[in-house]
């Protein structure tokens, strides 16, 4: 008996080790197009499509429908939550279970390039050659593309496509700003004093999503207005550290803002739904968000309107302007490894028309992402606010800052608003992280 | 029948042994049978992944390529030097200190309460305090983020109800405060179940080895100490194991209510090694990580079981 337990044993070893332990990934399932048996028989096609559109879902669903009978192709809708987009894709390659379209959790960057490269992002560029790019502004195309000669070795191309453009600056309450007696700052430096006023007059002074992406995003309006555009290329490059006095002084501002009790209590552990939450119920007096938020404030609370728009307002410790997340909004790729590709391909091209356009800018509060589709006068007065800074945007470097660095210094800012690291310190770490 | 063979050369010898052989061989092959779905089960689900977790932790690989490089102990070195990945499990320790004693002090109590025969209900308080348990953590970590809220938060304002305004604050959010807040949590998630088991221990307690007490002239308090908390002590054992492998896999809760922070004030093992593998793509470090907390966890139970078997507590 124990003779025969012993054997299956073994053989269970022998089987799990040969199974191509160190060479072969699993399998990451999917088919060539023309192993498939729809295709082949002219079946139905049905595409799945992971987004995390909360505030947009019954939208996206009434899309799905319309292409649908437009075309008899099924768009599967599926909402997750963004911040295990990523990760849930990723299992799914492994499992051969990877969804035909998604919307992307980041841009072009350290956090996309690997599933570029591998194909699972597929290139678009000569479906935007044949004409389907002139549909966009060049900068939109620039911002979803891969560089020639990019640090990351991925084919040179456009890689994903924009749904919606948008912009991130400081909504902020006018009810609250009114009672305080304050209009919108011109600097960063006299944002943090009106700290003190808007918490007499009962509101919290700021509001934000710090426990996840909401913070490095803020973080990059003034690496762009302290460190400047070249010697954040410099640093990404790998010929600057991020212990230069520069990038100290960067990190300096978050002790100010500690200075200043500038943070809604508890905003370090919040994430953006939890701040756009006390935004909307008058608790917070300024929010920093993208203006998809007027949707979702839509959503919260239909009742809440007094609420406007200001650009970040630079630093006095900063000599470049501030330059704000934004252009290509939410963005879309095709797995380029599914049987479905094509059918998916013409799905987005049918999205970035301008029917559909029209129709999901103005049911959203988002600005649209082709050329020809926003029309000023028909955008509400907050959005209007968010369009005319369009121009403000941050353009695309040649290289990012790494995941790992980016973890270090969110953590680290964390610690410097909570009194328990200096700059000096966050510096170093950021230094200490690069892979 | 002759059970032993008789000499070699004695006539029938070989004719009695066979059919035993056959016999003892299809008797064999039956129960193997029977338990062979189980092994290839393990084979599948535990085995195999244990073999690729052995063979990824000494590559480099991005999840995504199909090239896998190999790196040699590499990132054993770099994981001993992760100060991160260290931070996570000084404060996994601290979870399961929290857990051995507050976690399942709690459970002893309750189960000592609900074992007592003057306690009517014994089934309905079973049942209820075992529904936290079986809760889905990301259930718990949103229960429980409300109730901290800073602002809205069932604590904070039922601390002002009181006329202690001073005490109410952000709790996940401060470094003084966030691990044991997430502790409260953990803890109240985890009680059922220590509960059960202590419960369980109890009722398996021969009633006259409790009667021999109270008639040698034992009082309640005696008797708890002196014969029921020894005769438990297996169990405690038992359990302790369980609290602690428990403590050192937190994850859920903490990714939902604090992300790790602020800081790494609540970071654990299990969320460095999620990070690693599913935010840089390192795959091959990340199941090193994994593979070290685990060898370090079958330490910390082996030790466990011997430390308890020689004062007395183990089976």
């Amino acid at each position: 008996m124990k003779r025969v337990a012993a054997l299956v044993v073994a053989l269970a070893f022998v089987v799990t080790a040969c199974s191509g332990a160190t060479q072969q990934p699993p399998n990451q399932g999917t088919q060539a197009p023309q192993d498939n048996p729809s295709q082949q028989t002219g079946e139905p096609v049905t595409l799945t499509f992971w987004h995390y559109f909360t505030d947009r879902a019954p939208l996206m669903e009434q899309l799905a429908a319309a292409y649908e009978a437009e075309t008899g192709v099924k768009v599967k809708m599926e909402l997750l939550q963004t911040d295990v987009l990523a990760q849930k894709f990723q299992a799914s390659i492994q499992s051969g279970t990877a969804p035909d379209l998604v919307a992307a959790w980041a841009g072009i960057g350290d956090k996309t390039a690997d599933y570029a490269k591998e194909g699972y992002i597929m290139n678009l560029q000569s479906y935007m050659d044949a004409g389907w790019g002139d549909r966009f502004e060049p900068a939109f195309l620039e911002a979803v593309s891969f560089k020639p000669d990019n640090k990351w070795g991925v084919e040179p191309g456009v890689y994903m496509v924009a749904l919606d453009s948008n912009n991130m600056q400081i909504l902020y309450n006018t009810e609250a700003y009114a009672k305080a007696g304050l209009q919108p700052p011109k600097t960063f430096e006299e944002w943090l004093g009106q700290s003190a006023a808007l918490r007499e007059a009962g509101y919290a002074p700021f509001a934000a999503g710090f426990v996840s992406w909401a913070l490095p995003s803020f973080a990059s309006l003034y690496i762009w207005n302290v460190v400047g555009p070249e010697n954040m290329e410099k640093t990404y490059n790998g010929e600057m550290p991020y212990t230069a006095e520069p990038w100290v002084r960067f990190l300096n501002l978050f002790v100010k803002m500690r200075e200043a009790n500038m943070l809604a209590d508890g905003a370090i552990t919040f994430d953006v739904p939890a701040s756009e939450s006390l935004f909307v119920n008058h608790q917070a007096a300024a929010l920093y968000d993208g203006s998809w938020a007027i949707g979702v404030f839509n959503s919260m609370n239909p009742d809440f309107e007094s609420y406007d728009v200001f650009m970040p307002p630079p630093s006095v410790d900063g000599q470049y302007p501030v330059k704000i997340p934004g252009g290509v909004g939410a963005l879309l790729f095709v797995n380029g490894k599914s049987a479905h590709k094509e059918e998916a391909v013409k799905f987005l091209q049918w999205l970035t028309d301008v029917e559909a356009q029209a129709t999901y800018a103005t049911s959203s509060f988002n600005l649209p992402a082709i050329k020809g589709v926003a029309d000023p006068e028909q955008l509400s007065p907050v959005l209007a606010n968010f369009a005319a800074h369009m121009g403000d945007i941050a353009p695309t470097l040649s290289a990012t800052m790494e995941p790992q660095v980016e973890t270090a210094m969110t953590k680290g800012i964390q610690e410097i608003l909570l009194g328990s690291k200096t700059p000096e310190q966050v510096a170093q770490e950021m230094e200490a992280a690069r892979p | 029948m002759a059970l032993y063979t008789r000499s070699p050369q004695a006539p029938g010898a070989t004719r009695e042994v066979a059919p035993l052989r056959r016999r003892v061989f299809l008797e064999t092959l039956g129960n193997s049978l029977f338990i062979l779905p189980a092994l290839v089960l393990f084979a599948l689900f535990s085995l195999y992944p244990l073999v690729r977790t052995v063979a990824l932790s000494v590559t480099e690989w991005n999840g995504l390529s199909p090239t896998v490089k190999f790196v040699g102990a590499a990132n054993f070195v770099a994981a001993f030097q992760d100060a991160v990945f260290w931070r996570g499990m000084f404060n996994a320790l601290l979870f399961a200190l929290v857990a051995l004693t507050v976690m399942n002090g709690l459970g002893l109590l309750l189960a000592l309460l609900v074992d007592n025969p003057r306690i009517k209900g014994a089934g309905f308080y079973r049942s209820i305090y075992y529904i936290p348990p079986i809760m889905s953590p990301a259930v718990v970590a949103v229960l429980w983020k409300w109730i901290y809220h800073p602002y809205s938060g069932t604590l904070n304002k039922l601390l002002r109800a009181v006329g202690l305004d001073s005490m109410a604050k952000a709790w996940l959010s401060l470094p003084e405060t966030a691990l044991w807040a997430v502790s409260a949590a953990t803890v109240w998630q985890g009680v059922g179940s220590p509960f059960l088991l202590y419960l369980a221990g109890l009722q398996s307690i021969p009633t006259d080895v409790r009667e021999a007490a109270v008639i040698d002239g034992a009082n309640s308090r005696q008797a708890l100490f002196y014969v029921t908390l020894p005769l438990l002590a297996p169990v405690a054992v038992r359990v302790s194991i369980l609290t602690i492998l428990g403590a050192f896999q937190l994850f859920a809760v903490i990714l939902i209510m604090t992300g790790g922070g602020p800081g790494y004030a609540t970071e654990v093992p299990m969320l460095t090694i999620y990070r690693e593998a599913f935010d840089y793509q390192r795959f091959g470090y990340s199941t090193a990580l994994s593979l070290i907390l685990g060898v370090l966890l079958l330490l910390l139970s082996f030790v466990q079981t011997r430390l308890a078997a020689r004062f007395g507590g183990g089976d």
